[in-house]
Parts: structure tokens; C-alpha cells; sequence
């Protein structure tokens, strides 16, 4: 698989903090990858690592297959697009005079790109208004906005959606997916909105006091958390034969218990495995979401 | 660093409070100006000149140049554009010096409204008496203590990301410069005797003037020191100009690498710790 960005062991300790502590991480080229952790658990430290705002104390990381330490790591950061707690933009100026100044940092030769742009994240029609009048998700669209002049193959966005109404959400939630699949723009997104990200990801990172605790993709997420009901019974073989003949999908967890991933008739399976001399002792309905998962992960007791 | 100084600029002409300094500029040269030629006329026995007054900008464009690198900047971290070029992969060292060279430029623009605007006074009190040579020594010293005073400010206000904190921090700094440089200017102009008094009654002179020593004279290594440290700030060296005390061609000499070394210096420093910086 081809990685956008590895880190390896990556430490950043502000005085006597650790906010980043030993993170080794994988962002697929063409993912989602959506950045789960708490407020502090080091996630935007990461991000301003990566966009090269802070030097790491130990470790490193690899940019498009630049390390931190080359040089040239400038020369990848310049397919990157970045939006780092607040949108970086001028209050002063209008959506597309705020787009020429990036063109201009940029180096860009023209403007042409500009309207498409803006466009793309439904700000065409704001004229002169200045940014600082826009709505927050005006804003953020605009801070994604100039996160794209540069034509960037990868987008590190830091809290898109906090703070906004759930019109906001869905524009900018909407936005990213159009970004990744019509201009396979690999996306990693920070968020503590499960929900919203579990609607957005396909590959997750858990971080937790500044490590990651597991790398997971969407798929192999939706199947551990799927909904399914676990079925507690004298004869696992029995009930798999039975399952079998009855064409459902299964997953044998222990000697006792299955999970059962589709709509169970209970009359008809308990008088199948009577049949079969298997007793069945419970059976219980369970649903596990990227929330919970996520609390199982990082212990439930001390994110009560 | 082109394309950094072409946005840079490009954001100078949209920046409200550059423009409001350049207005505040105009007005302060006009009214200070017009302010010389009523003095003129209505002493005509004292004999004012058009040098008197022309150089009274040397003292107030450090204030300039402070506010107007502590609100440009400020503004630049405050926005996240600073932020935003480092994530685009432009250099900090480019970052800073392309800030540097603006800060100068438009603190340069704002000292050339003040020489141009006033040149109002040139009807009543005439044009310069100093030689032109002289004239230019003291233009180019002008812009040499500017760029000492840009490079000072844009270190302090590159390293401070606080909006407030850098603008307080600049001109506390340059008030703090300003003094010294008057306390040292206050030191070295004292006289080296204090004249006696004298006694006259009913026209007859009972007790003759006798100069003393002034004890408030420095003599020796310490007056040497002090003229070098006056020559060195550049607050010293705008105040030395306002009074027309710029004596010889040593002391130009000496000014002139004072605000090179200090602005060498100072970037060199500040590249340095900007380079090391977190940001936010």
C-alpha cells in the first residue's frame, strides 16, 4: 500500500508535557483518515509537526516519501493543503482577494483558478463581502479554500466541523467527500465528532495521551462493530450447521458463543438446535459504535 | 522570497493602518512645518532655518516604525498567514526577511512623506543652509538608522505572536531607547564651567563673574564612551540629527556602521530564533 504520510515514533513534549509521545502512524494514499482522540490527546500537535510548525524532540516522519530531516521536505509540504484550528485568512479582504494573496504566496502565474475554487466550496456568490463577516462555516469553507489553491494532494484538516450549526456540517462533510473522490485528495481530518467522522472515514487513527492506540480501516471497523447478536449455546458446531443450512453470516467468538450478523427468527432457531440437542442459553442483540469503540479503546472509566 | 515580497506587498497597499500612518504622517509634518514658519515670522529677529525643523522626523519614525511592525505582523500571525506560509513550504527565512524588507520599505515610504511634505515650509524659511553633501549624509543616515530601527522591531514582533504584546513590547522598547538616548545627549551637553554671577550696584560692578568647573561635566573615557553609545542607538542618532549636532565625518562614519551592524545583527538573531520557533 502506498502511505502519504508514516510516523515513526514521534515524540514533542512542551516543557515538562509530552503532547505527542512515541506516535508511529499510517495515512493511506486516497484515504479519509479520520483522527480520533479527546481534547489534548495530541492530535493537533501531530498536524502542526507534519505541516512543519514544530520540530519533533525524537522520531520522524515521512512526507511523500521525505523524511522530516531531508531537506527537501519543503518540496513535499508544497503538495499539502493544511487548516489548523482556525482557518488562516484575512478578515479584511473578500473570499476571492484572500484567494489571490495565497496565489500570490504560492507563486502562482495567474488567477484563473480562483472562481473554480470557490465554486467548489460554494462561495461564488459572496462577492465583496469580507471574510470577517462571514458565518464560521463561511469561514472554514474559505480556509479550505485556500488550503486548495496550491492543487494540494493532501489535506490536513484540524476541527472542521466544531463550532458549526448542522447545515455547516453537512456543506463541509459534503465538501470533503467530493474533494476526495472526484480530485483523490487523501484527507486526514482531526475530530472528536464521531458520529459525523464514522459518516466521512475510511481509515481511523485512535490517539490517546499522544499515542496511537490503534490503526483500523472503516471496513475492518464496520466489522467489529456491526450490528449482531451474540447467541450463547451448549454446542457451537451445532449452531454453526444450523446457521449454515439457514444461510446466514457468523463469527464464532469462544467454545459458547457466537455472533450472529443478520435478522434472527428466535422460534425457528431455538427449534432448530433443540433438534440438535443444543441448548441455547441467551441470546442478546448488540450494536457497537464507532463511539463506543472508540471508549472501549481508550477505557471507558476515565472518559466517563 | 519574490513571490513571498510580491503578496506582502500587495497586502501593505490593502492595510488600513499603513494608510492612516501615512495620513497621520502628512498632517504631523504639515502642522510641525507650519508651526516653524509662524515661529519665523513672528520672531524675525531670530533666525530660523528650513534644517531646523526638517529633521524633527528622525525622532518620531522609530514610534512610526514600531506600531506600524507590531499591527502588520501581529496581524500576519493573528490571521494564521504566517502559519499558512510555512504549511505551503515557503522558508522562515524567507518568511522573515521578506517581512524585514517590508516593514522597511513602508517605514522608508512614511519618512519620505515627511521630507516631502515638508518642503512646505521652503517659502518662508527657505531651503537647507547645510551643504548638499551634508544633506545627503544626513538623508542616508536617515535610512540607515530606519533599517536598525525595522530589523529591531520586526525581531521583536516575529518572535512575539501576542497582537498586544508585540506592539507594547516595540514601543516601550523604543521609549525606553528614546530616553536613554536624551539622558546620554543631556549628559554630554552640559557645559564644562558654570559662569559666576555678578553684582551691580548702582552701576558699579561689587562682585566679578568667576567661572567654575560644572561638576556634572564627564570628562575623559567616559565622555568618549558615551558619544559612542549615543552614535550607536539609533535613537541617538535621530536625536543627535533633530539638534544638528552630527559634528564630523568620523561620527557619520561611526553611525552609519552602528545601524548596519545593528540590523545584521538583529536578523541574524532573528532568523535564528524564528527558525527554532513552535508555532501555534
Amino acid at each position: 500500500m502506498e502511505y502519504v504520510l508514516r510516523t515513526n515514533d514521534l515524540c514533542k513534549s512542551y516543557k515538562s508535557c509530552k503532547a505527542v509521545n512515541g506516535l508511529s502512524m499510517n495515512v493511506p494514499k486516497g484515504a479519509i483518515y479520520g483522527f480520533v482522540g479527546k481534547n489534548g490527546a495530541g492530535k493537533t500537535t501531530l498536524i502542526r509537526l507534519v505541516c512543519g510548525l514544530q520540530e519533533p524532540v525524537s522520531g520522524e516522519y515521512t512526507l511523500y516519501g521525505r523524511k522530516n530531516s531531508d531537506r527537501e521536505i519543503v518540496k513535499s509540504r508544497r503538495r499539502i493543503g493544511a487548516v489548523v484550528e482556525t482557518p488562516s485568512l484575512y478578515p479584511d479582504l473578500s473570499a476571492e482577494d484572500n484567494l489571490k494573496q495565497q496565489y500570490r504566496i504560492l507563486g502562482l502565474p495567474s488567477f484563473d483558478g480562483i472562481t473554480e475554487i470557490l465554486k467548489t466550496v460554494g462561495l461564488e456568490n459572496v462577492g465583496k463581502k469580507k471574510a470577517k463577516h462571514f458565518s464560521l462555516g463561511m469561514r472554514q469553507r474559505l480556509g479550505i479554500a485556500i488550503a486548495l489553491a496550491g492543487d494540494p494532494d493532501f489535506l490536513l484538516l484540524d476541527e472542521p466541523i466544531n463550532g458549526l450549526d448542522p447545515q455547516g456540517i453537512v456543506e463541509i462533510r459534503e465538501l470533503i467527500l467530493k474533494l476526495n473522490r472526484e480530485r483523490q485528495i487523501t484527507v486526514l481530518i482531526s475530530s472528536h465528532i464521531l458520529d459525523e467522522l464514522a459518516k466521512l472515514a475510511t481509515h481511523y487513527g485512535f490517539i490517546d495521551n499522544g499515542q496511537i492506540i490503534k490503526e483500523i480501516s472503516a471496513a475492518e471497523l464496520e466489522e467489529t462493530t456491526k450490528k449482531c447478536v451474540h447467541a450463547e449455546v451448549s454446542d457451537t458446531k451445532a449452531l454453526a450447521r444450523v446457521l449454515d443450512e439457514m444461510g446466514m453470516e457468523y463469527k464464532i467468538l469462544d467454545e459458547r458463543t457466537t455472533c450472529i450478523y443478520a435478522k434472527v427468527m428466535v422460534s425457528e432457531l431455538v427449534s432448530r438446535l433443540s433438534r440438535e440437542d443444543c441448548e441455547v442459553y441467551s441470546l442478546q442483540e448488540k450494536e457497537e459504535s464507532l463511539e463506543s469503540f472508540y471508549i472501549s479503546l481508550v477505557g471507558g472509566a476515565d472518559h466517563a | 522570497m519574490r513571490k513571498l515580497l510580491s503578496a506582502n506587498f500587495a497586502r501593505l497597499w490593502k492595510f488600513g493602518f499603513f494608510w492612516i500612518c501615512m495620513g497621520f504622517m502628512l498632517g504631523y509634518s504639515l502642522v510641525y512645518m507650519l508651526n516653524g514658519c509662524r515661529q519665523a515670522l513672528a520672531l524675525p529677529e531670530i533666525s530660523f532655518t528650513l534644517d531646523q525643523f526638517y529633521f524633527h522626523s528622525a525622532l518620531s519614525v522609530g514610534a512610526f516604525c514600531a506600531c506600524l511592525t507590531s499591527m502588520f505582523l501581529s496581524a500576519e500571525y493573528g490571521d494564521g498567514i504566517v502559519r499558512n506560509k510555512i504549511v505551503t513550504g515557503a522558508l522562515r527565512r524567507d518568511i522573515y526577511l521578506s517581512n524585514l524588507v517590508l516593514v522597511f520599505t513602508a517605514t522608508l515610504l512614511l519618512l519620505g512623506v515627511w521630507w516631502i511634505s515638508a518642503l512646505a515650509a521652503v517659502p518662508v524659511l527657505g531651503v537647507w543652509k547645510l551643504r548638499f553633501s551634508e544633506l545627503l549624509i544626513y538623508l542616508l543616515v536617515s535610512v540607515l538608522f530606519t533599517a536598525a530601527f525595522s530589523a529591531f522591531f520586526t525581531l521583536v514582533s516575529m518572535l512575539c505572536e501576542n497582537n498586544s504584546a508585540a506592539g507594547i513590547v516595540s514601543l516601550i522598547l523604543f521609549c525606553g531607547l528614546l530616553l536613554l538616548a536624551a539622558l546620554i545627549d543631556n549628559s554630554l551637553s552640559q557645559p564644562e564651567t558654570i559662569s559666576g554671577y555678578s553684582v551691580i550696584i548702582d552701576g558699579i560692578q561689587t562682585v566679578k563673574p568667576q567661572s567654575r568647573p560644572n561638576p556634572h561635566y564627564i570628562h575623559g573615557q567616559w565622555r568618549v564612551i558615551l558619544q559612542y553609545v549615543l552614535d550607536f542607538l539609533p535613537t541617538g542618532q535621530g536625536l543627535q540629527m533633530w539638534l544638528l549636532e552630527i559634528a564630523d565625518t568620523g561620527q557619520v562614519i561611526r553611525m552609519m556602521l552602528s545601524s548596519v551592524l545593528i540590523t545584521v545583527v538583529t536578523t541574524i538573531c532573528g532568523i535564528r530564533f524564528f527558525q527554532k520557533k513552535d508555532m501555534k
